[in-house]
């Protein structure tokens, strides 16, 4: 077992986990935090992304050990005070959402490019959420999702 | 490092983790509550692109991401930045590092076409001996390598020609993203002619010596006789990504779009 401290949407938290226990499972299993969902378990559909250190990676391929010491953010993390973040609203108005799995993953990827690049093109767009995979629907809504949140927060 | 080296030496079924992003998918699969692991991300001094004496030195803790956006690198060896930036996605180029990527040796790697046909070596450290072996034989069949338990691998060194590596990484895939290469070519020219390697191609990645004397010695490359040295040196599977025949025609026909751009 292993003993580790890291930050939680904001809060420091800490857990006893086993060394070869994921991350997802950490955050789903022990805090409940079931946003983040899990499809392929391989790195191939980017449901599980989270944000660590403000950089939007997949928790299904992060030990929970490896989260020790850093601040991690999860798709319950952005919404401030009862406001939504300007990307869930974004992806409200735009109709960028079908069934909603992908969801989550979708709008932490989309946070990490933005907290690095707060205009992005459209194809710089694209090639951030490339990792991320909708099976119900097209993507252009969810591209012209992004768009829209990064010229709401520019403005 | 020494840190890491001691923990290796003191248990003799640790296993380094860079990333993890090919490890922890199999572990998952595994029993994974009794791994047990070397976490190197802590290793940030083996994290950097350097150029020194005409060499270039990458070093293993070093992400795609930053191979793929380094100006060096672009200019020294641009193969292997667009190689960087071919592979999984913006999540996983993050934090997947180039030493993670040589040292799971897949036969469809996508950085090691690159490296293979510019001749890098990889620098191999233990608690007692530092060692420098040609990359194409430190990868020695499909997810293995030459490495010792104990050992760790610190960088990897490239000798750039004047004027750097010309050439290209081409690679197919079933899609853009997430996705593993079918038939993956460098063709590269350096101050002694050009070296052509070959990834996906069978167990591990190679150069083909036929082929580069071919490409050296040739007044113009024909598509019909690269389709016959590859299915002379090349041994790929059919799977469900691909036949056998496609792989090969893919090759031969990336090797030779990759001799007709470095001769315009």
């Amino acid at each position: 077992m292993l003993h580790i401290r890291f930050n939680l949407n904001g809060k420091d938290v800490d857990a006893d986990i086993h060394e070869g226990t994921r991350a997802i499972d950490l955050l789903r299993d022990t805090f409940e935090l079931t946003g983040t969902k899990e499809s392929c378990g391989q790195g191939e559909c980017g449901s599980c992304t989270i944000l660590l250190d403000d950089e939007a990676i997949h928790s299904c391929l992060l030990l929970a050990a490896q989260m020790e010491g850093c601040r991690v953010v999860t798709i319950e993390g952005l919404e401030k005070e009862g406001e939504l973040d300007a990307l869930q609203q974004a992806f409200l108005d735009a109709g960028a959402i079908q069934c909603g799995y992908c969801t989550p993953g979708m709008i932490m990827a989309a946070k990490g490019l933005l907290l690095h690049n707060p205009a992005p093109t459209a194809e710089e767009i694209r090639d951030a959420m490339a990792g991320n995979l909708c099976r119900c629907t097209g993507y252009k809504k969810i591209g012209e999702a992004v768009s829209l949140a990064a010229d709401r927060q520019r403005n | 490092m020494s840190q890491a080296l001691d923990c290796l030496a003191a248990d003799g079924e640790a296993l380094p983790l860079a990333a993890g992003t090919d490890l922890v998918p199999v572990l998952r699969d595994r029993a994974m509550d009794r791994a047990r692991l070397v976490d190197l991300h802590g290793l940030k001094e083996l994290d950097y692109i350097r150029f020194e004496d005409g060499m270039l030195r990458i070093g293993a803790m070093a992400t795609h991401q930053s191979i793929a956006a380094s100006d060096k690198v672009k200019e020294m060896l641009p193969a292997l930045a667009h190689a960087c930036s071919q592979v999984g996605s913006a999540q996983i180029r993050r934090r997947a590092t180039i030493g993670g990527n040589v040292c799971h040796a897949s036969p469809a790697a996508d950085t090691l076409p690159v490296l293979i046909a510019a001749e890098a070596c990889a620098v191999t450290r233990s608690k007692e001996f530092r060692k420098t072996v040609l990359l194409e034989q430190f990868i020695t069949g499909v997810k293995t390598t030459s490495l010792p338990q104990d050992s760790l691998l610190e960088e990897i060194i490239i000798l750039i020609p004047e004027g750097g590596w010309k050439g290209n990484y081409y690679r197919l895939g079933g899609r853009n993203a997430l996705t593993i290469a079918i038939s993956s070519v460098a063709v590269l020219k350096g101050s002694r002619g050009i070296r052509a390697a070959y990834g996906s191609m069978g167990p591990t990645v190679k150069r083909i010596g036929a082929v580069e004397e071919y490409l050296n010695s040739c007044r113009e490359a024909k598509r019909s006789i690269l389709r016959v040295l590859a299915e002379q040196n090349l041994s790929p599977i059919s799977d469900i990504r691909a036949t056998r025949e496609y792989r090969l025609d893919v090759a031969a026909n990336f090797t030779w779009l990759g001799y007709r751009e470095l001769a315009e």
